[in-house]
């Protein structure tokens, strides 16, 4: 049915007499007419379940009422009130003054097959002084929207038969080949054969040599390949009789070799390395200067297309542009010279092209690590290269916080004279990541010295997120912002996540409160590392970005680089190597800026939107570098620009309890806006470096980790969660003893709970001030498979500046049927400062 | 401080000789079951509830199943595969790896010189500012091996057995 939509005409009626003149005496104005009265809906009369809508039904007067007029409203239908939808009154009244009177009908969108329901809505006779035309009945058709969803039962958790998949297990140089292993997983129930070759020819077409095929058979399926791959099938490359300074590529691929390296994508049954030669024919695994010709005019080249620094609605080599504005907001910042001068920033990664043209001046000498150095031939204890040939990471990241600018060469950096250091963390052959992990990130003081950096960029995060962080960890973080930069704090800054599509088995609701959580990885939960999401050209959540309550703020970070722009920055030296040989990258070496390959326009994923806010941290500490770790992230949070404004919550009901699964975006008791896909919103460099100016470092007060609060009853009872009921169980408990102060930094919550399929509960948190914080999303995919919640830790931002005194609320839902389960326990820590009147203010 | 913390088992075969025997050990973070390779038939009361653990040995594979409360959780091991200590962590209901490593928590009277000379350790990875080390093992010790050694010295050591740090991605 099409929408109706009623438009009230003000008839305005003059309350002089006619013209004329006439000179005779006052002569009394008749009285108005009673306004007329009507009844109307707005919008269509015929409405869809699954958009959650919200009806407005109204008495509308013509005129304002000169007395208070009212009807009852009766509401029948087949659709049952309070469980298919809830109005919001009983009557309509139109107050003295006022033209019109309305109440909401909220039409539920509740995941059950009920067929298209109807409400029926009808005016009582009117009191007060109106005159009612039109028609007393109004009815709404409600369309059914998705039936249940069924989710997979534990049980039948299990890999679909045909999985077949393959990935490089190792990769190692020596004096005279190179070694690597491809390991198979096959739990489909045929045999697969590996196939491996290699070739200068990135498609294969010419100069193949094979390895070899393998027969790989099914196996029965293990429930943790991760921590036991299979036996890798290993091959080797003898280095005699390669070419010199060349490009190798090694393909390895199951069944069929792809038609070409584009069609990598479309067949995930194949996967590349690569390497490259030296003059002597040794693989090469130190940086090699290559001579480039700068533009003379000694701008950046690719500048004007790099929209994350200033969008102008540019299309960043995709084919279509963004919004202009949608940036980091540093038109001024760029104008005033702002570099990131005199910081240290360290690029915790697959390694760093030290010697790259666009990176090389403001590498700080001597301080980057290479941890692989000592099992890679010619490789040097400063130079964390990256042998593999196929795109390194790091250097791409790296440009994104600290490509020089007006060096005539690509494009520049958010700061562009910030001190670069690599730790190619990525390419450590040793079993003990920890260790190289718990050097690189500032508890080391020689090889390398990481006790010196001044920001750590953490682009990457568990492959299979789940648990808490490592004590190591923590006492790592816990070093690192009480004792570096002498006492200040050094920032650690870490990619969100890119998994918010990444569901084995989707619910609805996972379109908008994503798959899996930025929450759940180790390292996140704790409020010393500052969890950046990414946002597109357009001025909204990019495609792949996690959400969560531990979100601090949002950087760009694009879309992949095709239909629309990702982020352009530096990539591995040399037309047949690195990320710009991606099928996805449009600036390839046949476009006029990009020549010798030296960049790419396709880069993207939190990956780049962690660096580009570790270069505007060092924006921060270069004018202001008296500020803490804490001042940094108070000023992101206090400049942070509300991005995607208008976003609803994500509502439904279960057993006719409205449920809502994210919130729209919402102001916390200390005046700051938080969403769980932006955190506190868009990083704003301007309006942070216009706050930095007058912030009083260290006005933040002392920070302070309370004990655990778990000593109310309500929270050691075992709580019966509710099944499929959007009402789930709430508890409540008193916090009370911090200071009155007291201005939270971070509430973490610990929860423990016995529930088959953990996976069906969301949990919630409302502080004192009645601000909710979804702290975990229902339909979190980190539980895919598994069982239980076992003193499981969810951080919260959205209380940032609010008091930890007062009534806290606990709730927690089960949103499907038949698997139940109750929460064990749980309890709350807070960390806090005192903000002081020097502190910039929201 | 404690010492390592270690469950007491209910086993049927079980304490015949060094690292044929299943274990509940504590890591930092975690109470894993380590699954030595000869190890079998033996039972357990975790924090997670009981455990019953039963290895087989075929032509091509060691084959672990354990079973906690109503869930039996399977790993097969190719014989052929590089040697690594098995172990199973009840609370993420998966099997893992006990590292070739301990962690020793620092204290000031720490003497790691005796410790290392005592194992035939390898390497100290020391972590002064955390508080901690990592000492490796010679190759062919089981770190539930260590661990008795451990036990046996007169200094008292906070030692535990590691576990591989998650994984990562690049993002």
């Amino acid at each position: 049915m099409k929408a109706i939509r009623v438009v009230a005409l003000w008839l305005v009626i003059g309350a002089c007499g006619g013209g004329g003149g006439g000179g005779g005496g006052q002569s009394e104005a008749p009285p108005p007419p009673p306004p007329n009265a009507t009844f109307e809906l707005s919008g269509a009369a015929q409405v869809n379940e699954s958009d959650n809508p919200l009806v407005e039904i109204s008495l509308v007067l013509d005129r304002p009422a000169r007395e208070t007029i009212s009807a009852p409203l009766t509401i029948t239908g087949t659709a049952t009130r309070d469980y298919d939808y809830a109005a919001s009154g009983k009557n309509l009244s139109v107050a003295p003054g006022e033209t019109s009177a309305s109440i909401e009908i909220d039409i539920y969108r509740d995941f059950e097959a009920e067929g298209d329901e109807t409400i029926t809505l009808e005016l009582g006779t009117l009191t007060g002084d109106a005159v009612f035309t039109g028609s007393r009945l109004l009815s709404l058709e409600i369309v059914d929207g998705k039936g249940p969803v069924a989710l997979k039962s534990l049980e039948e958790f299990e890999p679909d038969r045909e999985d077949i998949s393959l990935f490089p297990a190792y990769y190692e140089v020596t004096e005279n080949s190179v070694d690597f292993g491809i390991a198979v997983w096959n739990f489909s129930e045929r045999t697969t054969r590996l196939g491996v070759d290699y070739s200068t020819d990135i498609d294969f077409a010419e100069n193949v040599e094979s390895l070899g095929q393998i027969d790989v058979e099914a196996v029965e399926f293990d429930l943790d390949p991760f921590a036991f791959p299979f036996i890798p099938h290993g091959f080797s490359i003898p280095l005699d009789g390669l070419r010199t300074d060349t490009a190798y590529y090694i393909r390895a691929y199951l069944d069929e070799p792809p038609a070409s390296f584009a069609e990598l994508e479309a067949d995930g049954n194949a996967s590349y390395l690569g390497f490259a030669t030296d003059a002597n024919g040794k693989v090469r695994t130190r940086c090699q200067v290559s001579e480039r010709v700068p533009d003379p005019s000694g701008d950046d080249p690719l500048f004007s297309e790099q929209w994350h620094l200033v969008n102008t609605g540019q299309s960043a080599f995709s084919d279509s542009g963004g919004v202009s504005g949608a940036d980091l907001d540093m038109r001024q910042a760029i104008d005033d010279g702002a570099s990131g001068t005199g910081v240290k920033l360290a690029i915790i990664d697959t390694g760093l092209e030290i010697c790259h043209p666009d990176l090389a001046a403001n590498i700080v000498q001597g301080e980057s690590y290479n941890f692989a150095f000592a099992n890679m031939p010619g490789a040097t204890e400063d130079d964390p290269f990256n042998h593999d040939v196929m795109g390194d990471h790091g250097t791409s990241v790296a440009g994104v916080a600290g490509a020089s600018a007006a060096n005539g060469l690509g494009g520049r950096g958010v700061a562009a004279k910030v001190g670069l250091i690599g730790y190619n963390v990525g390419f450590s052959v040793s079993e003990e990541n920890e260790s190289d992990m718990l050097k690189a990130l500032g508890s080391s003081e020689s090889m390398p010295n990481s006790a010196s950096v001044d920001i750590f960029n953490m682009s990457w995060g568990t492959a299979v997120p789940s648990g808490n962080s490592s004590e190591d960890f923590v006492r790592l973080f816990k070093h690192g912002t009480s004792t570096l930069r002498g006492g200040l704090g050094a920032v650690y800054i870490k990619a969100a996540g890119n998994a918010f599509e990444e569901c084995l088995h989707s619910h609805p609701l996972n379109r908008e409160v994503g798959c899996l959580g930025s929450n759940t990885d180790p390292d996140q939960n704790l409020p010393y590392t500052v969890s950046i999401g990414g946002f597109n050209a357009s001025d909204r959540k990019s495609s792949y970005s996690s959400a969560g309550a531990n979100l601090w703020v949002v950087a760009p970070s694009g879309e992949e680089g095709q239909d629309a722009p990702a982020i352009i920055t530096t990539d591995q030296q040399g037309a047949a190597i690195g990320y710009n040989l991606d099928p996805r990258n449009q600036l390839t070496v046949d476009h006029a800026l990009n020549p010798d390959g030296d960049y790419v326009s396709a880069f993207g994923g939190t990956s780049s939107a962690a660096p580009a806010t570790a270069g505007v941290v060092a924006l921060l500490l270069e004018a202001e570098p008296a500020l803490s770790w804490r001042d940094v992230k108070h000023l992101l949070a206090v400049s942070a620009r509300k991005i995607d404004p208008d976003i609803t919550a994500s509502r439904a009901a279960f057993k006719g309890h409205p449920y809502i699964a994210q919130h729209a975006w919402l102001t916390n008791g200390a005046g700051y806006n938080f969403h769980n896909w932006y955190g506190f919103g868009a990083i704003s460099v301007d309006a942070a470096l216009d706050l930095a100016a007058s912030h009083v470092p260290m006005s933040l007060g002392t920070f302070t980790e309370s004990d655990w609060f778990d000593d109310a009853p309500a929270m050691d009872e075992s709580l019966t969660i509710p099944d499929a009921d959007g009402a789930g169980i709430t508890r409540s408990v008193a916090i009370s003893g911090l200071p009155e102060t007291a201005n939270i930094e971070a509430v973490v919550l610990e929860i423990s709970a016995e529930h088959i399929y953990p996976i069906e509960l969301g949990v919630t948190l409302t502080s004192p001030s009645g601000m909710p914080s979804v702290v975990n999303a229902p339909f979190n995919a980190v539980f895919e498979g598994f069982r239980d919640l076992q003193s499981w830790q969810l951080m919260s931002n959205a209380f940032y500046g609010e008091s930890p005194n007062g009534d806290w609320t606990l709730n927690v839902v089960d949103l499907v049927a038949e698997d139940t389960g109750e929460v064990t326990s749980w309890r709350l820590k807070f960390y806090y400062g005192e903000h002081g009147d020097g502190a910039a203010k929201p | 401080m404690h010492r390592l913390t270690r469950l007491t088992l209910a086993t049927a075969a079980l304490i015949c000789c060094m690292t044929a025997r299943a274990q509940l050990v504590e890591s930092l973070d975690a109470q894993v079951l380590a699954l030595p390779a000869g190890a079998s038939g033996i039972t357990a009361t975790s924090d997670r509830g009981h455990i019953a653990l039963d290895t087989q040995v075929t032509a091509t594979h060691r084959i672990h199943r354990v079973r906690l409360g109503d869930e039996e959780f399977t790993l097969q091991v190719p014989l052929g595969a590089p040697p690594r200590h098995v172990a199973f962590d009840p609370t993420s209901r998966r099997f893992t790896r006990l590292l070739p490593s301990l962690r020793i928590e620092l204290e000031p009277d720490t003497d790691l010189g005796m410790l290392r000379e005592a194992l035939g350790a390898t390497d100290v990875t020391m972590f002064e500012p955390l508080g901690f080390a990592f000492v490796a093992l010679p190759e062919d010790m089981h770190p539930l091996d260590a661990l008795d050694i451990i036990d046996s010295l007169e200094h008292d050591y906070q030692a535990t057995v590691r576990l591989p740090m998650p994984a990562i991605e690049w993002r």
